[in-house]
C-alpha cells in the first residue's frame, strides 16, 4: 500500500485565478510553513466583516440602486458575461428522468443502469425510469466490483451493498474510523480493487473490501476535499493546494474542491484538471515524485463545479470540453459546448442546477440535475444564437411604496450567429414593456423586436406602473435560439420577505468544497445564517 | 467574534453559524473561504437562488446587513436587517446573543 510522502517541494501560485492566474513560479517556491502562515493571516472575526457591510451597501447603491431609491432596479443571477471563442457542440436532450426529491450523485453500473444520490432515497435509473432501490442519504456513489459504496450525507459514514445480492439491506463499511467521507475513487493495488477516500480533515482513507480493513492513506495531515485516481497517480484536491502522492504539492489559493480528467502523454507526464469557485486549473506533473504545475485557467462563468472526461459541470451550466495545445506544447481547455435549462418555480423562474455529471461516452453525456438525470446526444452545432437572460426585481421607492418601478432587461447572445428576438410577452398585465434600440441592436425587419449580434446585448425596459402590493409576471422571449425557442425570465415587485415562522426549505447550494448543501442540513441546530456579498 | 467567542460557547449547544456568499463575484467567496473555511460552513450563492428568496424586499429594507436566526425545527425566528451601528465596540445584531440564548433554552 502507498502512502502519500510529502517531499516538501512547494511552489506558490501567485494571484487569484480569476485575474487570469499564472504559470508557476519555481522560484517562488515556498517552506511549507508558508502555506499555513498564509491562511491565518487572513482568519477575521466575522463582527469585523460585518463591519464592512456599509461599504456593500454603498456599492450596492451605486451599482443598481438601493431599495431606497426610487425607480432603481436589479437583476436576479449570476453567472459570467465571457463568451467561448467556438461552441460546436449541441447538447439535446434524450431523455429526462425526474425524481421526487433533490439529487446529488451518480455512478453507473457495469449494466449501465444509473444509482443516484437523493434526498433520502438511493435510486436506479435507466431511460425507461426510476425505482427507489435502497435508503441512501448520500452524496457520492461509486460501483465497484459489482458492489455499490455511498455515503451519508449527514453521517458521512460509508455505506455498501452487494448489486448481484437478493438483499438490497446496505451495511456500513469499516469501523468508526470512516465517517465524513467526502468522495471515494477506486484504487487498483494490483491484488485488487480497494477504495481510497477523501475524509476531509481526516485527510485520506484506504479501504480493503477483502480484509474488511481500513488504514491511513497518507503520512501527512491534510483535508482532502477530492480524491482522484488515473494513470498511476493519486491526486488530492485540499482547501489550498493540489498534492500528488510520493510527490509534491503546489499551493491554489483557491483549492480544489473537484479532480478530473486525467491525461498523460508520451514522455509519462500527467495532466489533469481541478475545480475550484473561480475557475478550471489545467495542471501538469512530470518526472520522478513530481509536483503539479499550473499550467492554464478557464474561467466559464457560474460556480465550476465538476470535471470529468469532455464535460463539466458549472452548477447552472453543462459545458462540453476539450484540450488545446498550443505551439509551445501549453495545453488549456476551450469550451466546446453549453447546455441551460430554466423551470418555473413558484414566484421566480429557476436555472437546473447540474451536480454530477459522468464521463462523456463518445457523443452521449449523462448528468444529474437537482431533481433527476438527464441523458444527451452531443451533435455538431453550425453556428447559432445563444440567448441568455436573468430574472428581474423591479424596486420600490420609499416615497412611493406602491410603484412605480422600472428596471432593463439585458439580453445575452452567447452564440455565435444574430439572435433575433420576434416576441416578448409578459403573462401579467400588471407589467409593461418597451424596447428602444440601442448598442448592439440592429434596425427590426418584419416581425422582430430586436436582433443582437453574437456576443453582444440587447436590452428592454420592463415598467411596474404601480397600484399592486406584489406581483409577479413571467417574460416570454421567442427568438431564433434553436435550443431555447421560447425563454422565461420572472420579474417581480414586493417578493414576499421571509418573516419570522418561514420554514427553510431544501435549496441547494454548492459550498466553498464544492459539495452541495442545503439549510435544512442543519436540522437540529440552531443556525444564524449571514449573508455577504462582493461588493 | 462569532469563531472566537460563539462557538467556543455555544457551539455545543447546537449552535451552528452558517455564512452566505451572494453573487458571481468569486473571489470574495474565496476570501471569506480562506478565512472562515475551516470553521464555518460557506455557502456559495453564485446565481442568487437563496439571495432571491431571502432578500428583505421593500420601503424600509435595505439589502445588507442580512443574517437569519433559525430553530431546531427550520423555521426562521429572528431577522436581522437593521443598518449597522457605527460604534465599532457594539456587537450586531445587537440582539443576537439574547435570542440565541433563548432558542438554545440556555
Amino acid at each position: 500500500m502507498r502512502k502519500i510522502v510529502w517531499l516538501g517541494c512547494f511552489a506558490l501560485v501567485a494571484g487569484c485565478m480569476s485575474s487570469g492566474g499564472g504559470d508557476t513560479d519555481p522560484t517562488e517556491a515556498v517552506p511549507e510553513g508558508s502555506a499555513d502562515g498564509s491562511v491565518a493571516e487572513g482568519e477575521e472575526s466575522l463582527e469585523g466583516e460585518e463591519g464592512g457591510e456599509s461599504v456593500e451597501q454603498e456599492g450596492a447603491a451605486e451599482e443598481g440602486g438601493n431599495f431606497g431609491e426610487e425607480g432603481g432596479g436589479v437583476e436576479e443571477g449570476g453567472g459570467s458575461d465571457e463568451t467561448p471563442a467556438v461552441l460546436n457542440t449541441r447538447f439535446v436532450v434524450r431523455t429526462d428522468i425526474q425524481l421526487d426529491e433533490n439529487v446529488y450523485a451518480i455512478a453507473k453500473a457495469s449494466d449501465g443502469a444509473i444509482f443516484a444520490c437523493g434526498e433520502e432515497m438511493l435510486y436506479r435509473v435507466t431511460e425507461d425510469g426510476a425505482e427507489a432501490y435502497t435508503d441512501g442519504n448520500c452524496d457520492a456513489v461509486i460501483v465497484m466490483d459489482n458492489r455499490l459504496y455511498f455515503n451519508s450525507r449527514t453521517s458521512g459514514l460509508l455505506y455498501h451493498l452487494s448489486l448481484s445480492g437478493n438483499s438490497n439491506v446496505p451495511e456500513p463499511v469499516g469501523n468508526e474510523d470512516i465517517h465524513s467521507i467526502r468522495n471515494f475513487e477506486i484504487y487498483p493495488n494490483g491484488e485488487g480493487n480497494q477504495l481510497i477516500m477523501a475524509q476531509g480533515p481526516s485527510g485520506l482513507r484506504i479501504y480493503d473490501p477483502v480484509t474488511n480493513s481500513v488504514e491511513d492513506g497518507s503520512d501527512v495531515a491534510m483535508t482532502a476535499l477530492h480524491v482522484s485516481v488515473e494513470t498511476g497517480q493519486i491526486i488530492v484536491g485540499t482547501p489550498d493546494s493540489v498534492v500528488i502522492m510520493d510527490g509534491g504539492s503546489t499551493e491554489i489559493l483557491s483549492g480544489a474542491s473537484d479532480i478530473g480528467w486525467l491525461t498523460s502523454d508520451d514522455e509519462g507526464g500527467v495532466q489533469f484538471v481541478t475545480t475550484n469557485p473561480l475557475g478550471y486549473s489545467i495542471m501538469s506533473a512530470e518526472g520522478e515524485g513530481p509536483s503539479p504545475t499550473l499550467v492554464s485557467t478557464l474561467s466559464p462563468g457560474a460556480h465550476p463545479f465538476m470535471v470529468r472526461e469532455g464535460v463539466a459541470s458549472s452548477w447552472s451550466e453543462l459545458l462540453s470540453l476539450d484540450w488545446e495545445t498550443d505551439e509551445d506544447g501549453k495545453a488549456s481547455l476551450v469550451v466546446t459546448g453549453r447546455f441551460s435549462q430554466t423551470y418555473s418555480a413558484p414566484g421566480r423562474t429557476a436555472h437546473r442546477h447540474f451536480v454530477d455529471v459522468l464521463d462523456r461516452d463518445e457523443d452521449t453525456v449523462i448528468a444529474a440535475y437537482d431533481r433527476g438525470v438527464m441523458w444527451f446526444d452531443l451533435e455538431e452545432q453550425s453556428q447559432e444564437p445563444d440567448i441568455h437572460a436573468k430574472n428581474l426585481v423591479l424596486k420600490m421607492s420609499p416615497s412611493e411604496a406602491g410603484g412605480p418601478a422600472t428596471v432593463l432587461a439585458l439580453i445575452q447572445n452567447r452564440g455565435e450567429a444574430p439572435l433575433e428576438i420576434t416576441e416578448i410577452s409578459i403573462d401579467n398585465p400588471a407589467f409593461e414593456w418597451s424596447a428602444d434600440l440601442g448598442p448592439g441592436e440592429e434596425e427590426g425587419t418584419d416581425g422582430l423586436v430586436m436582433t443582437v449580434a453574437p456576443g453582444d446585448s440587447g436590452f428592454f425596459e420592463v415598467k411596474y406602473p404601480g397600484g399592486g402590493e406584489e406581483a409577479v409576471g413571467r417574460i416570454s422571449i421567442s427568438s431564433n435560439d434553436p435550443d431555447e425557442s421560447e425563454y422565461e425570465l420572472t420579474a417581480r415587485v414586493n417578493f414576499p420577505n421571509v418573516a419570522v415562522g418561514h420554514e427553510v426549505g431544501s435549496i441547494l447550494v454548492a459550498d466553498a468544497s464544492g459539495k452541495i448543501k442545503s439549510l435544512s442540513d442543519w436540522s437540529g441546530k440552531v443556525v444564524y445564517a449571514k449573508f455577504f456579498n462582493g461588493l | 467574534m462569532i469563531i472566537d467567542e460563539y462557538i467556543p460557547v455555544y457551539g455545543e449547544a447546537g449552535f451552528q453559524p452558517v455564512i452566505v456568499h451572494v453573487g458571481d463575484q468569486m473571489a470574495f467567496g474565496c476570501d471569506l473561504s480562506r478565512e472562515f473555511g475551516e470553521f464555518l460552513p460557506l455557502l456559495l450563492d453564485s446565481d442568487d437562488t437563496l439571495l432571491n428568496i431571502y432578500q428583505q424586499v421593500g420601503a424600509e429594507s435595505v439589502l445588507f446587513p442580512l443574517a437569519y436566526l433559525i430553530d431546531r425545527e427550520l423555521t426562521v425566528q429572528h431577522v436581522y436587517n437593521e443598518p449597522e451601528d457605527e460604534n465599532e465596540e457594539s456587537k450586531s445584531p445587537k440582539t443576537l446573543l439574547e435570542d440565541l440564548e433563548a432558542l438554545l433554552e440556555m
